[in-house]
């Protein structure tokens, strides 16, 4: 009930004075001193965000004297004296001075960060691309700091890969660029290389020495290979090209050995392409290989290693074209990342039920039969279950720590290694557990799907329920539900009608639990 | 072929070694002439923007908390907010404690959380809440709610202390709160203001209101009346 009035009725404020905005609300206000500060905002575009600036010294009188507009979406703000800080999202903290005849200097901002998109581990370095297309170096040689040496901004990204120790190739839709690292603190971009064909929808790269093969295709799925010699990295070479306009295909992703180019096919269905390319002059097509559809292709001695579900893969490539196929390891659950150290490979299983995942290291000496060492499973509290959920990858690492990432959540994890001297034996047979039946979240279905889905729950007792949708960065975008369910299983359907696509979250909370699974909406 | 599906649950729970990546910053704020205290994803982060050429990051935390979207200091006590739960909660660490932090302060909304000396104020939809601060420490941190009489589809926009009262605005009205004993708070009037409110904050300072206005532009009001009976006062 509202509180009784009490008080006399107070004569209403008048107003004195209106500025106009010219976006669609106000979001902050401030004053300091004779200036106004309004920040209008953008319902639609975060860029036309502005931070409008007033001169009220004759309050019957405003004057707009400045407005700053970054480009980016403004989220807040705050001024002192004549120091302004905006809160800027990934573009970070921007600060402005305002000069006493109104002028506005820009100064040093202080970095936010986009969100991850590739990582690339090498020694005691991470490169790190990240979704506002830039490249961090940084130095994960202090497992408990990971430290930024330095930054660039680059054009585009698909992929990158390491020539040598000192050069990154970082393939984009229009070519790629090659950055000098060799100074981790300062990297140079030293060419931008815009290939022939124009602008591609996937551009994938592999390098045989110092040749550059950069596997592409456009939009009408139509493959081009294009040779670049790169040994000058300030001033690589075109060398050829190759097309077949009859032949048609799903994004490819090249790995090269020997004389020959293996191009795996990653789509509904999956395919080898096996190119002769002891000739860069005279490319020559020769046989495809039924496979399943595989993620994390890697050379891994004269093997092709790639994860399809939960299982890993190994193609013989020492007598291409004839390939033989091993499934070296079998998980539980889907396996997502996978990386080679000197005899071990280490993988990760992140069902993203509950907080719990698993990390598995294996040993490689067999190639039908990679042996696990051991296997870690760890509880990662909310919200670091957003990084380690069934997206999330292992990406680097060593005999002491595994690096792991979600493409589309910010940073990486560094854990502690899962190496281990005794083999784990097989015979420890299924995990039974021993918990009381408690809360379960399915799967929705459909997913993917648009722009409705159904979720499923089963609650062991009479309890009240929260169903929440987040994006990637933890923001809630949904409720879907909140209310006391009985015992029993239970469906809701959610309308995402407002939301853009992209991978979401949905968190179902009971008084003593918490569940989150990952739904993808495509439009 | 290997067919190990093994889930063994005694083998130790690995370690978590080091984070790098804070992601976007949603807030900010000056802690003094020099200092901003601003949020980086979960982290939070102090920078000595002394020489605004070079800013310098003095502090910074780890914490659990997702979709940051206001910090506060005071006290030697780090606040923040979110909007990632249903009911915004307010997370709280003294600056000296082992990182993470991780209390959560009581049920209250911590939506528009403002705390002065052993006050706090904070408020949700339809609520308004007072807060004792004293000892943020404990979990029974608050003081007492106002429930507010609020139009619906109105919600509260923002509000501002002026000495013992607090101004809270809602979607068309300006609503008085007698804060003059706190445990016995009470919403003494609500004044409809035809222009309305939008902001989620505003600013009371020398007789004036600054505030967003309904219509999507800003502007401010004259609330020297406030203290002026109205011709047909009862009272």
């Amino acid at each position: 009930m509202p509180a009784i009035l009490t008080s006399p009725l107070w004569i209403p404020p008048q107003l004195v004075a209106r500025v106009e905005n010219p976006n669609d609300h106000v979001s902050r206000i401030e004053v300091v001193g004779d200036s106004f500060f309004v920040l209008a905002k953008s319902a639609n575009h975060g860029e036309d965000d502005q931070l409008l600036i007033f001169d009220i010294s004759d309050e019957n009188d405003p004057i707009l004297v400045h407005s700053i507009q970054p480009g980016v979406a403004i989220h807040s703000f705050d001024v002192r004296n004549n120091h302004i800080v905006l809160a800027a999202g990934q573009a970070g903290l921007l600060q402005y001075t305002l000069g006493s005849d109104h002028s506005i200097t820009a100064h040093e901002s202080v970095s936010g960060s986009g969100t991850l998109e590739h990582l690339l581990h090498h020694k005691n370095l991470a490169y790190v691309l990240t979704s506002d297309s830039t490249l961090y170096t940084v130095d994960v040689s202090d497992y408990s700091k990971p430290a930024t040496l330095g930054h660039i901004d680059i054009k585009g990204l698909n992929d990158f890969l390491l020539h040598g120790s000192e050069t990154l190739v970082i393939t984009s839709k229009t070519g790629f660029q090659l950055i000098d690292v060799s100074d981790p603190s300062d990297p140079v971009i030293t060419a931008t290389y815009n290939q022939t064909p124009g602008s591609m929808n996937h551009v994938m790269p592999a390098l045989k020495g110092d040749h550059l093969f950069l596997v592409c295709t456009d939009i009408s799925k139509q493959l081009h290979i294009e040779v670049t010699d790169i040994s000058d990295i300030s001033n690589p070479v075109h060398l050829a090209t190759y097309q077949d306009p009859s032949f048609s295909s799903n994004p490819l992703y090249p790995v090269v050995y020997g004389d020959h180019l293996f191009a795996v096919e990653r789509g509904f269905g999956g395919e080898m392409e096996i190119y002769d390319i002891s000739d860069y002059d005279n490319i020559t097509y020769l046989n495809d290989r039924n496979i399943p559809s595989l993620r994390h292709q890697q050379l891994f001695q004269h093997y092709l290693a790639g994860i399809n579900d939960d299982k890993i893969y190994l193609y013989d490539l020492a007598e291409a074209p004839a390939i033989t196929e091993t499934i070296a390891f079998t998980a539980e659950n889907p396996l997502n990342g996978l990386i080679f150290t000197e005899d071990r490979a280490v993988t990760g299983a992140f069902p993203f039920q509950k907080s719990t995942s698993m990390l598995f290291a294996l040993d490689v000496s067999n190639p039908d039969d990679f042996t696990p060492t051991n296997m870690v499973s760890f509880d990662a509290p909310w919200p670091e279950i957003l990084y380690l959920a069934e997206n999330s990858e292992v990406m680097g690492g060593n005999e002491d720590m595994v690096i792991t990432g979600t493409a589309g959540a910010p940073g990486f994890y560094i854990y502690s290694s899962v190496e281990s001297s005794e083999t784990i034996p097989s015979s420890l047979g299924q995990y039974e557990s021993d918990l009381p039946i408690s809360v379960r979240l399915d799967a929705n279905y459909p997913n993917p799907f648009n722009p409705t889905t159904n979720i499923s729950f089963y609650l062991p007792e009479h309890s009240e329920v929260t169903i929440t949708v987040y994006d990637l960065t933890g923001r809630q975008v949904a409720l879907i539900s909140n209310g006391s369910f009985e015992r029993g299983s239970h469906h809701v359907t959610y309308d995402a009608s407002d939301l853009a696509s992209g991978i979401y979250l949905y968190r179902l909370q009971t008084p003593v639990e918490s569940i989150t699974r990952k739904m993808t909406l495509i439009k | 072929m290997c067919n190990v599906t093994v889930i063994n649950a005694q083998v130790p729970t690995t370690e978590l070694l080091g984070v790098w990546g804070e992601g976007p910053v949603n807030t900010a704020t000056f802690l003094d002439d020099n200092t901003v205290l601003f949020n980086a994803g979960t982290h939070l982060k102090v920078a000595d923007m002394s020489d605004p050429s070079a800013p310098v990051i003095t502090k910074s935390y780890l914490t659990n908390v997702s979709g940051i979207d206001h910090v506060h200091y005071y006290n030697g006590y780090y606040y923040a907010t979110n909007s990632f739960e249903r009911e915004r909660q307010y997370y709280y660490f003294h600056e000296d404690a082992e990182q993470p932090f991780h209390e959560i302060a009581g049920t209250v909304s911590g939506k528009g959380l403002l705390i002065t000396g052993d006050t706090g104020f904070s408020f949700s939809l339809r609520e308004f809440y007072i807060l004792n601060t004293s000892d943020p420490s404990d979990r029974i941190f608050w003081r007492t709610n106002v429930e507010m009489d609020i139009a619906r589809p109105g919600t509260v926009h923002g509000y501002d202390v002026m000495d013992d009262h607090v101004l809270v605005t809602s979607r068309q009205y300006l609503h008085v709160i007698d804060i003059s004993d706190p445990d016995n708070s009470v919403e003494q009037d609500k004044i409809f203001v035809e222009e309305g409110f939008a902001s989620a904050n505003i600013k009371v300072s020398a007789d004036r209101l600054y505030t967003g206005l309904g219509d999507g532009d800003a502007g401010y009001f004259d609330i020297s009346t406030l203290d002026t009976p109205s011709a047909g006062c009862p009272c």
